[in-house]
């Protein structure tokens, strides 16, 4: 008995120093500004399962009786309905460490929030810095919940009934912290969003055709019997190659969709600004026919997105391409001749699987732009961005157009200011730059500084907008 | 000459010919409210993000100094304050703030802008060498100041500077170089001096 008990002291001592330390650490990010509301909302759930934890365990420790009534086995197991939350709660905080203002490019952060609730609805969000190149999206409201509720406990189950339905973790990295124009990557992180909610995956898998006689050819050659009598009883059986290679390549086409018809979402989003910044991101780091189990090669994600921009009047094309000035179509046209090459890929498994989703491009467009809809940015918005880029390469934030009959000002939106930069970036940056009269000297990575900046402050200024006429609306309400 | 309310109100309405001959003020959250008639400025309000001196190690800030520049940044921290927040600023104490609205003034406009009196008798100071030149394009810095005895809250989104524009000759063009060290800049950011003119210090020898 007298060993059970040190045990269990022991448990619950340690228990509670790794509740204590996480108390601490919330309490640090308790006095961080935060740029929009997810990291409160986060911060929140995890000192509140914090605090329930660490109640739980004070009232078991203090529980003489149950420790006479429980096995060691029961008992382990009721401290550990307890304890399980904590590698949680420390993952939920890892997001909080690189949202506050000072580690995001807070002005970007409240209208993109704004942006991702018109397309998932009742969705909460936490934008987080993390060092590593790389945007990913992590849904993690339902992991939250199925946690909370499975732990059997009622109080858990409290804990979850006011969190948002669906609580969205998109982080970024954190050295490009600045660099507004490459954070269009974020219009593919909501496409994973869409793909789940419209359940595209149900839609798209069964039309996809894989060659089992491939996959066959590529069993009998990795298990042929040109080995030794000696080691052929050590190998697996052409069956469990085919088995094993099926399911890896019904996995890695489940990825492949899910990556490009978030490009395609991405494309329908946020328009020209995401292919840009896609070219931009991938290229700097990827060869062209990189392929993972996971990732498609750049070659084929391309290629979706410049059939995609292309002139044309069918349902699987934007048309973007017409609107482009001579030195955007000239750099579309030379990506678009590349991304069209066909290249054989060298291994059998990524071949079988790009032979597989390769015919359904042009479903995947039109699967990604029925999904849009009413989000699509429209080639109209974008022939409208040449007065944006107009004002911005004059050093003016493009927020506001005046139309001079009646005085009106037209406000802009965020996907059109980013369309513009991005045109500037490509197109006007010596333009930009003798407007900034800077010394030549200081004209590349300066100027180039300074465009992204203002862009910031365009973004910021939309949503100052937005949000006073929200808010006169809401005085007005509260006044009848 | 000193454009009055009204002036202002045509000249931020009129869009002809080249951007670089507009006077734009952007946004103005409430036109009525900041820019009044019978006035001869226009009300800007206060932005988000405030820069203040820490102590630190830095020990001195000698412009003639090699590392006048890293000095700098090493005693002056950035503080961003959400619109709906509040910035205090305590007695004696220095930040720098800047304007919520992006000023651009075309080549026969300058400025100069002055703390709103309301403030000024609370004992907040702002400005005190913030000329606007033809042909910036900005926000524009202020430099805040309590010489008040109690702390004062400063809240972003409101009011605390008066914008007033004369009429000046028109400068032709701008040359490379000319008062651009700020231009475009988005963050309350501080200068430095004239290359020229520290060399010529350096180098002066009593007669």
């Amino acid at each position: 008995m007298a060993l059970k008990g040190s045990l269990i002291d022991t448990v619950l001592e340690a228990a509670r120093e790794r509740c204590e330390a996480l108390e601490k650490e919330a309490t640090r990010f308790e006095n961080r500004r935060f740029p929009s509301q997810g990291p409160r909302i986060l911060l929140n759930l995890v000192r509140r399962t914090n605090d329930a934890i660490k109640g739980s365990l004070r009232a078991i420790a203090e529980d003489t009786e149950l420790r006479e009534l429980l096995t060691p086995e029961q008992f382990e197991l009721k401290v550990y309905r307890h304890t399980e939350f904590l590698p949680y709660l420390h993952w939920l905080l890892s997001f909080l460490q690189g949202a506050e203002v000072y580690d995001t490019p807070y002005a970007l952060i409240p209208p993109l929030r704004r942006f991702l609730r018109k397309c998932l609805a009742d969705s909460e969000v936490i934008f987080s810095s993390q060092h590593e190149l790389n945007y990913s999206f992590f849904e993690v409201a339902e992991n939250i919940r199925r946690l909370y509720e499975n732990a059997g406990e009622e109080k858990f189950k409290e804990l979850v009934k006011e969190f948002p339905s669906n609580f969205i973790a998109i982080t970024f990295p954190s050295v490009e912290t600045n660099h507004v124009l490459l954070h269009c990557m974020i219009a593919h992180e909501i496409g994973h969003g869409i793909f789940v909610r419209d359940k595209l995956h149900e839609k798209l898998f069964p039309l996809v055709r894989i060659d089992h006689i491939e996959i066959t050819r590529f069993a009998r050659h990795v298990t042929k019997p040109e080995h030794p009598k000696s080691q052929l009883e050590l190998l697996p059986t052409e069956l469990q190659v085919r088995q094993s290679l099926t399911k890896k390549i019904n996995d890695s086409i489940d990825g492949w969709l899910n990556e490009l018809c978030s490009d395609a979402i991405g494309l329908c989003l946020f328009g020209p600004a995401y292919y840009f910044a896609f070219l931009n991101f991938i290229v700097s780091f990827h060869y062209f026919d990189k392929t993972a189990l996971t990732h498609p090669a750049p070659r084929l994600r391309l290629r979706l997105l410049s059939e995609m921009i292309a002139d044309g009047d069918s349902t699987e094309t934007l048309g973007y391409a017409p609107y482009f000035d001579d030195n955007v179509s000239r750099l579309y046209e030379s990506w678009k001749k590349e991304a069209s090459t066909e290249r054989e890929l060298g291994d059998p498994l990524y071949r079988i699987v790009s032979q597989a989703v390769t015919p359904l491009l042009k479903m995947i467009a039109n699967t990604a732009i029925e999904s849009s809809k009413e989000l699509i940015y429209k080639t109209e918005q974008f022939n409208k961005t040449d007065e944006l880029c107009r004002l911005l390469v004059n050093v003016i934030p493009p927020v506001e157009l005046v139309r001079t009959h009646g005085a009106e000002r037209e406000i802009t939106d965020l996907v059109s200011v980013l369309n513009a930069g991005w045109q500037v970036y490509l197109s006007s940056m010596e333009e930009f730059a003798k407007n900034l009269r800077l010394d030549s000297s200081k004209n590349g990575p300066e100027s180039k500084e300074r465009l992204l900046q203002i862009l910031l402050k365009s973004v910021e200024l939309l949503e100052t907008i937005t949000r006073w006429k929200e808010v006169q609306i809401a005085i007005k309400g509260t006044r009848h | 000459m000193l454009l009055k309310g009204h002036d202002i109100r045509d000249l931020l309405f009129k869009r002809d010919g080249d951007p670089v001959n507009w006077l734009v003020i952007s946004p103005i959250l409430d036109l009525e409210g900041q820019l009044e008639d019978g006035c001869a400025s226009i009300d800007l309000r206060l932005s988000t993000a405030f820069v203040v001196p820490v102590r630190s190690s830095v020990d001195r800030l000698d412009p003639q100094d090699e590392s006048y520049t890293i000095n700098k940044a090493l005693y002056m921290d950035e503080v961003i304050v959400p619109i709906g927040e509040h910035f205090v600023l305590h007695p004696r104490q220095f930040a720098l703030g800047q304007t919520l609205e992006w000023i651009h003034l075309p080549l026969d406009l300058s400025g100069y802008v002055a703390g709103r009196s309301t403030w000024g008798r609370d004992g907040l100071i702002i400005a005190t060498a913030t000329g606007v030149h033809p042909g910036w394009s900005g926000p524009l810095t202020l430099e805040l100041t309590n010489v008040g005895e109690i702390p004062i809250l400063l809240y972003p989104g409101l009011t605390y500077v008066q914008l007033f524009l004369h009429q000046t000759t028109k400068i032709e063009k701008l040359q490379e170089g000319d008062r651009s060290q700020f231009m475009g800049t988005t963050r309350p950011v501080s200068g430095k001096p004239h290359k020229r003119d520290l060399e010529m210090i350096r180098r002066w020898q009593p007669s």
